[in-house]
């Protein structure tokens, strides 16, 4: 092949990357591996005395599951909130839209306007978190309109401070939780549902399934992938739970940090007490669980493509 | 085919969870908008004392229905008093640029991971491939460090730059997709026409790019309009403060007035709400593209 004069692809390739290869690696890859390292030193501001960064070996983490003077750890507790939270709203989440994604797709129902519908409830997805929880705030509070629909219909002879109870709290949380995201994983299951193939679906027809068969013995199987990396990503994202419950309970979890996450914890310990040690320590903690959950999106997802 | 019968009980069963659905989707935003136009009044429910019998006339309040006098003030309020006018354009100011810079930087990084050829781009694309399983909240110390070390806390650029770096993944991954549809014939032919790489990527490439833009830069925009904590830590000062922390700010601002809240949080959602009214479906394909969030 006759070389060719003056270009080098090899030269441009670098002058295209290497900007967004600085930032990325500066803003993206090196903190990350730097959190590692943060979380060995005690570095935070006491009074207006800053003390460290001193390396402290593995304090941090050992402080970061020491019980208090209640007797119960920290970071146990919000991982548990962070769970009961997540799970509370995930189940019906995923449930509701697999229940969807297969009436929009089957023929045998026939929606009407379905663009519709999926526009609408793909919709709080969208919504800004930190509004959607002052919107359920106002809604819910003791002088909003649900109380006042209690209050009218003789329901209960008082106002339901729905704010101030673990249940309600933790179940207010789940429901926006759930009420932004069942959309997206309809969608979702939606384009895995259409890329079955149709012939299954009619073979299992003139077989003479019906619709509860045909979800069990064809649609479920065959989505499974789809489910599995569906509900692995939820995961992940939900261990970030933040604007809601932040926003909700103005930071505080309450009653009692019943809803307190654990990226609210982290916030705590950055925002307001600048410990940037222990800080570290929670991201390292964070970073471990979501980077297994993540390699079993990975394993799960490149299994199908070895066959 | 079966004939189809009209009324099919199931579909008129389905038909009316999804009515359900829809309603309990919409009456929040419904509830937003007309109490943002309401006074303390009707919000609250008043009472007075009748002239004529002397007794108290309880007024309930009006929660469901359309505001009786449209208090048009309250934005005013929040505008002004609340600060909102301020946050709204800073949060402008930061999502117009991270979009501009994720356009560009992931269309020219796809361009050389895809179409040029040199040593390590397959491990450079695993590189920025790995950005899309770190959650940010992990990598959040260090990036704070990172940012006071180079006196750009309490700055546009403490969140430009941050928000950048994490949409830069996701912007490569969609356009990965977009420049694959891009015959190489167009390469070879404004090679052979005399043009260099620099002008194939901008002649031939960029304009082709064109529905990638949209994606991308709608999904990023969401992204960086509705962060909340990276906003908070970073930023301190009320100067450059975005939306979502002004939202929050709200606690305890107004306890005795809900009028204004509502305008904020109204004019905190509209821009995303007529972003998604007009393109709708691109957006719901943009996030299938990039369902990595959840």
């Amino acid at each position: 092949m006759r070389k060719h004069k003056g270009v080098s692809y090899a030269k441009w390739g670098y002058i295209f990357i290497i900007p967004f290869f600085v930032v990325y690696i500066l803003f993206t890859l090196v903190p990350q591996l730097t959190t590692f390292y943060n979380a060995f030193f005690e570095n935070y501001r006491s009074g207006l005395k800053q003390i460290g960064p001193n390396y402290v070996g593995f304090d941090n983490f050992i402080k970061l599951f020491t019980p208090d003077k209640s007797g119960s750890i920290g970071m146990i507790k919000y991982f548990g909130n962070t769970v009961i939270l997540w799970v509370l709203g995930a189940v019906p989440q995923v449930a509701v839209a697999l229940l969807l994604a297969v009436f929009f797709t089957s023929y045998r129902l026939n929606i009407k306007g379905q663009q519709f519908f999926k526009t609408v409830i793909y919709m709080p997805n969208l919504i800004m978190a930190a509004a959607f929880s002052m919107l359920f705030f106002t809604l819910f509070s003791p002088i909003g309109p649900i109380n006042q629909i209690i209050l009218s219909s003789g329901w209960a002879d008082k106002a339901v401070d729905f704010l101030g109870m673990r249940v309600s709290v933790r179940l207010l949380i789940s429901l926006m939780n759930f009420l932004m995201w069942f959309g997206n994983t309809t969608i979702l299951l939606m384009a895995g549902i259409q890329g079955i193939d149709q012939c299954l679906f009619e073979a299992a027809d003139i077989d003479g399934a019906n619709s509860l068969q045909v979800f069990f013995r064809v649609t479920l199987p065959l989505l499974a992938p789809i489910l599995v990396y569906t509900v692995i990503t939820a995961m992940i994202g939900g261990l970030q739970m933040f604007d809601v419950p932040q926003v909700l309970t103005n930071g505080k979890g309450t009653p009692d940090r019943t809803s307190f996450t654990m990226v609210m914890y982290l916030n705590n310990y950055l925002g307001t007490s600048k410990n940037y040690g222990m800080a570290g320590a929670i991201s390292v903690v964070l970073f471990i669980i979501s980077a297994s959950l993540s390699l079993v999106v990975y394993k799960t997802l490149s299994r199908p493509y070895k066959n | 085919m079966r004939e189809v019968r009209k009324f099919k009980p199931s579909t008129v069963i389905v038909h009316l969870l999804l009515i359900i659905l829809v309603l309990i989707n919409l009456f929040p935003l419904y509830w937003m908008v007309t109490f943002s136009l309401k006074n303390n009044d009707e919000i609250l429910g008043y009472s007075y004392v009748d002239e004529a019998t002397g007794e108290k006339v309880l007024v309930p309040p009006n929660h469901v229905g359309l505001p009786q006098n449209w208090e048009w003030n309250n934005y005013n309020k929040a505008m002004n008093t609340g600060n909102m006018g301020q946050y709204f354009i800073n949060s402008l100011a930061v999502s117009t640029s991270v979009i501009a810079i994720t356009v560009i930087a992931s269309f020219m990084a796809t361009y050389a991971l895809t179409r040029l050829v040199w040593k390590g781009r397959k491990m450079m694309n695993k590189f920025f491939m790995l950005g899309l399983t770190i959650p940010i909240h992990a990598a959040i110390v260090p990036v704070f460090t990172i940012l006071s070390k180079m006196k750009l806390l309490n700055t546009y650029a403490a969140l430009i730059v941050p928000y950048s770096a994490f949409s830069l993944s996701m912007g490569i991954l969609i356009s990965i997709g977009f420049m694959g549809d891009i015959p190489y014939d167009l390469d070879e032919a404004a090679f052979l026409d005399g043009c260099g790489v620099w002008k194939i990527f901008f002649r031939v490439i960029a304009p082709l790019m064109m529905p990638a833009i949209a994606t991308v830069g709608i999904y990023t925009f969401l992204q960086c309009w509705n962060e909340l904590l990276f906003a908070t830590i970073f930023v301190s000062s009320g100067k450059y403060r975005t939306l979502p922390v002004g939202v929050q700010q709200l606690f305890g601002q107004y306890t005795t007035d809900w009028g204004p809240i509502g305008a904020a949080l109204t004019i905190a959602t509209l821009p995303t709400m007529i972003v998604y009214a007009l393109l709708s479906k691109r957006i719901q394909d943009s996030f299938i593209a990039g369902a990595v969030k959840g």
